[in-house]
């Protein structure tokens, strides 16, 4: 156990060097003189100069690189090649907006996929579970932004129950900060709901297939007890990978919503630094969303072990 | 709950009964039970009793309703599936007309079920220990969660567990499958049940591994009174545990009566058909294997001839008689073979088909000091049980994967190994020095004189492919058309693809099929096919016949011994039953661990066998002999 | 030698419950919708190089934000452009991202996924931990990511979406190829001592095909959606070339009072996405049964 626990996290440290690299290969390579793509083609060289001075991009490559990972480890990410701003108390503030809308988006979609997925395999021959199924069919399908515009469209400009967008920080004030969080919330998770609705009702009906079930049946249970016995937790294993996996997908996804509902998370300002070629802040914050995602990962990959005995010995 | 938990005898106390005045209800009285799917008919007007305490046996090959009948009986349907009829069981009644919730009650505590395929049949994540303590508190809300866990301790104790205990804390996959079996035998006799069914709960096992089982089933079922409905294909296993048997054939029942009587005088032509073809020691004048076709010559209990006992059967006799190792003429040679595996690490799928509780060694010595040789000719069989190494020994000897130490040759070629002066026998199981591998051009010739039939007849046909292009195949290279010149265009091809369907007994149109449209039988003609296509010397069995339903098996066995004479094949078997093995071959390897225990002739082997584990391997083969006598 | 004899010969009745075949009669009608819809956007697609009611770029100023009428089925936007005309041309967009996306994941990935499921060891190994770097950047993250480094656009969103699908089609590729490689086909093929590649022509490619297949509808579904995405921010498709989710974009300062300039483009999206689900979907069930569950 604790040797499989120390190789995921040397697979982890492993994947985010590989991944600090690419991302510095990436902007910092690729893309030629970080100068000229600050301040233009057009610029004097004296300009130029004094730029690459000023953000040190005129010392090697890999210096840059030890030199940006280094300050990372000390929690440094650097400043803003367009505001010279710290990034580092900005992205925390952002990324603490984008893990509350994630967090809660995740969970709604939770909240209702189990119940609804397992409904829609129990009830799989029945006109239930096609509608269920039917819908999260369709659910998948429509872009979380849309479901975003429309929100506001209902609940904000016609109705005005709530605000069309803005962002109020939960410390400063709750109430405000739930009446911000409803909308963006119930637009990312809808999707994310359907998403896991039919990961859940798969996973459901494939365990219903099971042996055991049919062993759990013959010693006395029912067909529901029985599942909710025996068959949950062994559906509950791919439900966990699938959680992972969009959540992961939901940290950059939400960068969408955030746009829809004017929140400041992380993805709209790694949107803003894009827009503004600002490489020194989007090599940073794609780092930051990196360690995320590939944490996330490391959390599914034990989760597993601890819900599946026959991986822990897989494991040794 | 009428359950009694009381002392153990063949009376059941306490029951209530059904109204007849007989004292006892039967464990189950079937009466009328007709399954459908759709408008398909899979049991048919089925009616049975058994008493109590009573041990019948239910037979048929597979597609002719028996487990449905046992599902029926159980509740157990699958969706779609409808019955209708009467069942009672032990006087509970009508148990067709409850509903799911009424039902489920009495499963587990009146009547339970052991299925046939024990690897999947417990809860992966749940310790065995609690699954059976489940079982008792399901059925008795007032025993306390230490007295169910208690109490399931003394279950696998009683099951035949080593150290309960500790068993009670493995979870499924840490068992092998015949300790798996054991605990669902826990599982179903947990609360005594008056009626115990058991589905093929010993098909998946191996056979030593069966016979305990049987033994254990038997015991209990005896100790505690339960009557016993027990469903096989093997008429043998249905000898050594039955008292009466029913046979069914396409949904209905065909013969029904005690054991002893219906195996010696079988009054339905299906019944003597399926004795015959399960009778490996019987043969018809010819040396053949019985069909159900050619059940009609048969005698159940006649005398029995073994391969190579009488040479006027023989059309090749093997040069040198039966050969031992060291001959110099050897078609096949293995010497002080050793073959390592590696386990790489973290894989599951090794972890969970191959784990055992506490078993953390990376290596795993499949061979370990292996020698034989087979003679042109000859029919050599290895017969071993799971784990034994016989699939590595074949799959080595086939160039499909090479020794960690010693030396492969077959027809001449040198597959594997040291050179003449290098490390002579081996060396240290494993650490010997580099093993060189034959060369493309020597694996060619090999593979040309060498071809493989496997066990799976599915499985071993690329579903994507026409049978004659699955025929065709080996032809497509060209070091495997020696001889075979005509091979070189397609309609060449056609033609020696048509040639050999029809020597294997396959429809002229077989070729234009594919393999979802023939039935196993059929499958594992057109694998004969194929390892046949390009004329090879030896052709190397995998298990041939153990996926095959007893009426084809013997068929096929008749085919491979036919075209073996014909063809002058040198053959070799790869089989867990000595039975199969026994009929076939001139010379035999039993193996087990890695190792050959023993080797010998057929009939030195049968007659006297000298080693102690291949004495239990024959005790433990179930023949229908035994109940003839 | 005797013809084949009867026996349980013919149709073969499962005799364990679980067997069972479960096709629902939905599995076709599934594949009907999700075929029909992709058609629909094709058709729009198709449609707009020859002909559509308006010219999608040309601001007309009279006509601007007017409803669904007679006149423009779908209303006009803030330019007074017509919003079906833009909606057709964007469909070409849209398609088009699918197939550079999809094409770019599958042949890329689908050889090394059999490669790497053939043979095993180290590349294998070294495919996986690739991929798993890949899989830590979600796919509109690597969009962004190239759209910092190279400029925002169409070819860059597709070729980064293309990139960030080749471990989708890698490990499809290599868990069928593994599955493929352990049957006893594939042992008999070498038996027969057939060359590696033919193996991989004749046996895993066949074979596989149905998972690849599946797996592109899918990922085209994904690239419909991330393309959207893409240009709601404002880093794909670059105006004045209509696109469904810029189109979404310039809709939100209009909400509650023309709602139809956000409804249009997000019908269309998920009409799109909806198809191609289904589609793969429906193959899945149809192509292949066997291989079903393979992740």
């Amino acid at each position: 156990m604790t040797r499989h626990l120390l190789g995921l996290v040397a697979q982890l440290l492993a994947t985010l060097v590989v991944a600090t690299v690419l991302i510095f290969l990436v902007l910092r390579v690729l893309p030629g003189d970080a100068a000229v793509v600050a301040l233009g083609l057009n610029a004097t060289p004296e300009a130029l100069a004094q730029w690459r001075a000023l953000h040190g991009t005129d010392r090697p490559l890999l210096v840059q690189y030890g030199e940006w990972v280094g300050g990372m480890l000390r929690g440094d990410l650097g400043t803003s090649f367009v505001t010279g701003r710290e990034l580092t108390p900005l992205v925390a503030d952002r990324l603490q907006v984008t893990l509350i809308l994630v967090g809660l988006g995740m969970l709604l979609a939770l909240l209702a996929a189990v119940p609804l997925g397992t409904l829609a395999a129990v009830k799989h021959r029945s006109p239930w579970g096609t509608v269920i199924a039917g819908a999260s069919q369709v659910g998948v399908a429509i872009p979380n932004f849309l479901v975003g515009v429309l929100l506001v469209s209902y609940f904000a400009v016609r109705l005005g129950w709530l605000p069309a967008g803005g962002w109020t920080p939960p410390a400063v004030d709750p109430a405000q900060f739930w009446r911000h969080v409803i909308l963006p919330v119930v637009a990312l998770g809808t999707v994310q709901a359907a998403i896991v609705t039919r990961y859940v009702r798969s996973a459901v009906l494939e365990v219903m297939r099971e042996d055991f079930l049919r062993t759990a049946r013959a010693a006395g249970h029912t067909r529901g007890s029985a599942l909710v016995r025996h068959g949950l937790r062994n559906a509950g294993v791919p439900v966990v990978t699938v959680v992972g996996v969009q959540l992961a997908a939901m940290l950059v996804g939400a960068v969408v919503v955030e746009r829809v509902f004017v929140v400041p998370g992380l993805g709209s300002l790694l949107v803003d630094s894009v827009a503004q070629r600002d490489l020194q802040a989007v090599q940073s914050i794609v780092a930051v969303l990196v360690l995320v995602v590939v944490v996330v990962n490391f959390l599914v990959d034990f989760l597993y072990t601890v819900l599946d005995p026959r991986l822990r010995v897989a494991a040794r | 709950m009428s359950t009694p938990t009381g002392p153990v005898g063949p009376a059941v106390p306490g029951r209530p009964a059904a109204s007849d005045g007989t004292g006892h209800a039967p464990a189950l009285a079937v009466d009328g039970l007709t399954v459908r799917a759709g408008d398909r008919t899979l049991v048919d007007d089925v009616s049975l009793t058994v008493g109590a305490g009573e041990r019948v046996g239910l037979i048929g090959e597979s597609g002719s309703g028996k487990s449905m009948t046992a599902l029926a009986v159980m509740g157990l349907l699958p969706d779609g599936v409808t019955a209708t009829g009467a069942v009672d069981v032990a006087g509970e009644r009508d148990l067709l007309a409850r509903g799911e919730r009424r039902l489920a009650p009495l499963r587990g505590s009146l009547m339970s079920m052991v299925f046939q395929e024990p690897m999947t049949a417990l809860d992966p994540l749940v310790r065995v220990g609690a699954q059976v303590a489940e079982v008792v508190r399901l059925h008795d809300g007032g025993c306390s969660r230490q007295r169910a866990a208690e109490r399931a301790v003394a279950l696998l104790g009683e099951v035949g567990l080593p150290d309960p205990e500790h068993a009670a804390r493995a979870y499924p996959h840490q068992l092998s499958g015949g300790q798996r079996q054991r605990v669902l035998v826990a599982m179903a006799m947990a609360n005594d049940p008056a009626l115990l069914v058991a589905d093929e709960p010993t098909t998946a096992l191996d056979v030593t591994v069966q016979a305990q089982v049987l033994d254990l089933m038997g015991e209990l079922v005896a100790r505690r009174g339960t009557g016993l409905l027990f469903i096989t294909h093997d008429l043998a296993v249905v000898s050594r545990v039955c008292e009466r048997v029913l046979v069914m054939k396409d949904g209905a029942v065909v013969e029904a009566g005690p054991v002893a009587e219906v195996f010696a005088a079988p009054r339905h032509p299906y019944t003597r058909g399926l004795l015959a073809a399960s009778d490996l020691t019987a043969t018809d004048e010819r040396g053949r294997l019985f069909t159900v076709e050619t059940a009609d010559g048969y005698r159940p209990g006649g005398a029995a001839r073994l391969r190579g006992a009488d040479v006027s059967l023989r059309q090749v006799e093997p040069p040198g008689g039966p050969a031992g190792p060291g001959t110099d003429d050897a078609l096949i040679r293995l010497h002080q073979v050793t073959k390592r595996y590696v386990r790489s690490r973290g894989s599951v799928l090794h972890a969970v088909t191959g784990g055992r509780a506490g078993q953390r060694a990376r290596t795993v010595d499949a061979l370990c000091g292996v020698s034989f040789a087979v003679a042109p000719g000859e029919r050599f069989g290895l017969v071993g049980e799971s784990g034994s190494g016989k699939t590595t020994a074949l799959r080595l000897l086939a160039g499909l994967d090479t020794p960690t130490s010693g030396t492969v040759e077959v027809a001449g070629v040198r597959l594997a190994g040291p050179g003449p002066d290098g490390w002579p026998g081996g060396g240290p199981a494993g650490r010997a020095g580099r093993v060189q591998t034959a060369g493309p051009r020597d694996l060619a010739r090999v593979r040309a004189d060498l071809q493989m039939v496997f066990q799976d007849p599915m499985g071993s046909l690329d579903p994507r492919m026409s049978v004659g292009e699955i025929v065709a195949e080996p032809l497509l290279n060209p070091a495997n058309r020696r001889g075979l010149e005509e091979a070189a265009t397609a309609e060449g091809r056609r033609e020696l693809v048509r040639e050999v369907l029809a020597a294997v007994g396959l429809p002229v149109d077989a070729g234009r099929r594919y393999p979802h449209q023939l039935s196993g039988g059929q499958r594992q003609r057109v694998s004969i096919a194929r390892a046949l296509v390009c004329r090879p010397r030896v052709l190397v069995a995998d298990e041939p016949v153990s996926a095959l339903d007893v009426s084809v098996r013997a068929q096929v066995l008749n085919l491979l011994s036919d075209l073996a004479d014909e063809r002058g094949l040198t053959l070799v078997l790869v089989s867990h039953d000595l039975g199969v093995v026994r009929h076939l071959c001139d010379r035999v390897a039993v193996m087990r661990a890695g190792e050959i225990v023993e080797q010998g002739s057929t009939e030195e082997l049968w007659e006297a066998p000298q080693h102690d584990y291949t004495r239990r391997l024959q005790a433990a083969t179930p023949t229908l002999a035994r109940t003839a006598r | 030698m005797s013809a084949l004899g009867p026996g349980p010969d013919g149709v073969v009745l499962p005799d364990a419950a679980t067997a069972a075949p479960r096709r629902s009669p939905g599995v076709h009608a599934q594949l009907v919708v999700g075929a029909l819809l992709v058609l629909v956007v094709v058709a729009l697609a198709l449609v707009s190089l020859v002909w559509t009611p308006y010219d999608p770029v040309r601001a007309v100023p009279a006509d601007r934000l007017q409803g669904p009428s007679g006149t423009h089925w779908l209303g006009t936007d803030r330019f007074g452009r017509d919003v079906l005309s833009q909606l057709m041309v964007g469909a070409r967009i849209t398609l088009y991202v699918g197939v550079v996306a999809v094409g770019i994941g599958a042949v890329v990935g689908v050889p090394l996924g059999v490669l790497a499921g053939m043979r095993g060891g180290w590349p294998g190994t070294l495919l996986m931990r690739g991929s798993d770097v890949l899989l830590a950047f979600p796919g509109l993250l690597l969009a962004i990511v190239f759209g910092a480094a190279f400029g925002t656009g169409t070819t860059t969103a597709m070729v980064a979406l293309g990139i960030g699908a080749i471990p989708a089609f890698a490990r499809v590729a290599r868990s069928g190829t593994l599955q493929v490689m352990r049957t006893d086909y594939v042992l008999a093929a070498r038996a027969a001592n057939r060359p590696a590649w033919a193996i991989a022509v004749r046996h895993v490619l066949p074979n596989i095909a149905g998972l690849v297949v599946v797996q592109c509808s899918v990922n085209y579904a994904l690239a419909v959606l991330a393309e959207a995405g893409l240009s709601f921010l404002g880093l794909g498709t670059a105006p004045p070339t209509p696109s469904w989710g810029r189109m979404l974009q310039e809709s939100q300062q209009f909400l509650g009072t023309h709602d139809h300039l956000a409804v249009a483009p997000g019908v269309a999206v998920a009409v799109a996405v909806l198809g191609f689900n289904l589609l793969g979907d429906g193959l899945r069930d149809v192509l292949d049964p066997r291989l079903k569950g393979v992740r």
